[in-house]
């Protein structure tokens, strides 16, 4: 009786351990679905985000009449100034097919301006939208040059003139020209100090460009479209690529998975 | 024995009948266990991971077609022969192209039911407008 026991009592314990294998086994699996759909979720996201970062950028290269040359250490952005090309309408576009086909996408256009140079984080804030300001906005002083060129194609080259400066071991260059004339002027500043400098137009118009706090303002009051370029030359401090990032308009949100992602949208590769 | 005798005053020859019945059951549900754990183990282990794998295929498939710029040109001839090109023969896929001003493209095979079905979407920009393109690929019997 005592034996039969025995084995009564280990087969219980046999069972209750399968049992619990079993369970544990369930456990594993409904895990495991879980984790499918995490991964399932994941690769929706990052196919999405890829997907419409390459429509953005295939969308600024032919809308934006906007040139980047990017090299190691120097960045250099070429467009018309004031910007008259829509880019905004055909983002608007996308933002609106996108929004109605996938629910878990939510764009805001309103950063549609402003590029971030990485990995130096300085930020280049667009002249859309035949805004006559453009503004350059480093976040430490890891650079050492500018170049501002103003091209038109038949107005007159004005002088160009520093108001306001302080001599230091900062280079700015800028050069003015037409079809036909060029002028330049560089000096050695000091970026830390505030520096003013224009460039005469005809009827009391100029291009003005005003530094303070190290931000930039370059303004066009010449009531006419000209071609700026602007380069930025760093100090060569990361070996990561540099390239020029769009500031995040629009974010993913997969509620199920709590999963959030608002990125810069690579511009230049 | 008789019939108001209870189990537990069987005599001792009959003992054996409850001890191979208590056996048999304890072994009975051992065998269940043991089944249903086998049958958990191979559906979480296998399936899931084909699924995965089939959603990765549809994934790069699709990738494959934009970062060509294939997806944009709206050529169905061009965009089927580079899918087919991509896809293993063993997969069956179906390619759904919508657009936000333009006519909608359908290619490759009906989605047959009963099987899982890994799908990818991605967005692109054709010359004229925007468009989507899902596409869904399983495996053929």
């Amino acid at each position: 009786m005592a034996k039969g026991m025995i084995i009564s009592i280990l087969f219980f314990f046999l069972s209750a351990l399968l049992l619990t294998l079993g369970i544990y086994v369930l456990t594993t699996a409904h895990q495991t679905e879980l984790r499918t759909q995490e991964i399932g979720t994941l690769m929706r996201t990052a196919d999405l985000d890829a997907s419409i970062q390459k429509a953005i950028r295939d969308t600024f290269t032919s809308s934006s009449g906007m040139t980047f040359i990017v090299n190691a250490t120097t960045f250099t952005i070429i467009e018309p100034f004031p910007n008259t090309n829509l880019i905004n309408n055909s983002l608007n576009a996308l933002k609106q097919h996108v929004q109605t086909t996938e629910p878990s996408i939510v764009f805001n256009l309103a950063n549609i301006t402003r590029l971030r140079l990485t990995p130096y984080d300085y930020f280049y804030t667009k002249a859309f939208e035949n805004a006559t300001l453009l503004n350059l906005t480093p976040t430490s002083t890891n650079y050492n040059s500018y170049t501002f060129t103003f091209t038109t194609s038949n107005y007159p080259v004005g002088t160009i003139t520093f108001l306001d400066s302080d001599a230091g071991s900062f280079n700015i260059l800028i050069v003015s020209k037409n079809s036909t004339t060029e002028t330049r002027s560089n000096r050695s500043v000091n970026i830390l100090t505030p520096l003013e400098a224009e460039i005469a137009g005809i009827n009391g118009g100029k291009i003005e460009i005003d530094i303070v706090n190290q931000s930039v303002g370059i303004k066009n009051t010449l009531n006419l479209t000209i071609l700026s370029n602007i380069s930025i030359t760093f100090f060569n401090t990361t070996a990561q690529q540099p390239h020029v990032e769009l500031s995040p308009i629009y974010t993913i949100f997969f509620q199920e998975f709590n999963l959030t992602k608002t990125p810069y949208i690579t511009l230049t590769t | 024995m008789t019939t108001n005798q209870h189990w537990y005053n069987l005599p001792s020859d009959n003992k054996g009948f409850i001890f191979t019945l208590d056996a048999f059951i304890a072994s009975l549900i051992f065998l269940t266990t043991l089944l249903f754990t086998t049958y958990a183990v191979s559906q979480a282990a296998e399936f899931k991971t084909t699924n995965i794998y089939l959603i990765a295929t549809a994934s790069d498939a699709l990738a494959a077609l934009d970062n060509t710029n294939v997806l944009e040109t709206l050529n169905a001839t061009l965009i089927q022969n580079q899918t087919i090109t991509t896809l293993p023969p063993y997969y069956g896929y179906k390619l759904t192209i919508s657009r936000s001003s333009g006519p909608a493209l359908e290619l490759g095979e009906e989605v047959p039911t009963g099987t899982f079905i890994g799908s990818a979407t991605r967005y692109f920009k054709t010359p004229t407008d925007y468009g989507q393109a899902r596409m869904r690929i399983w495996l053929k019997a």
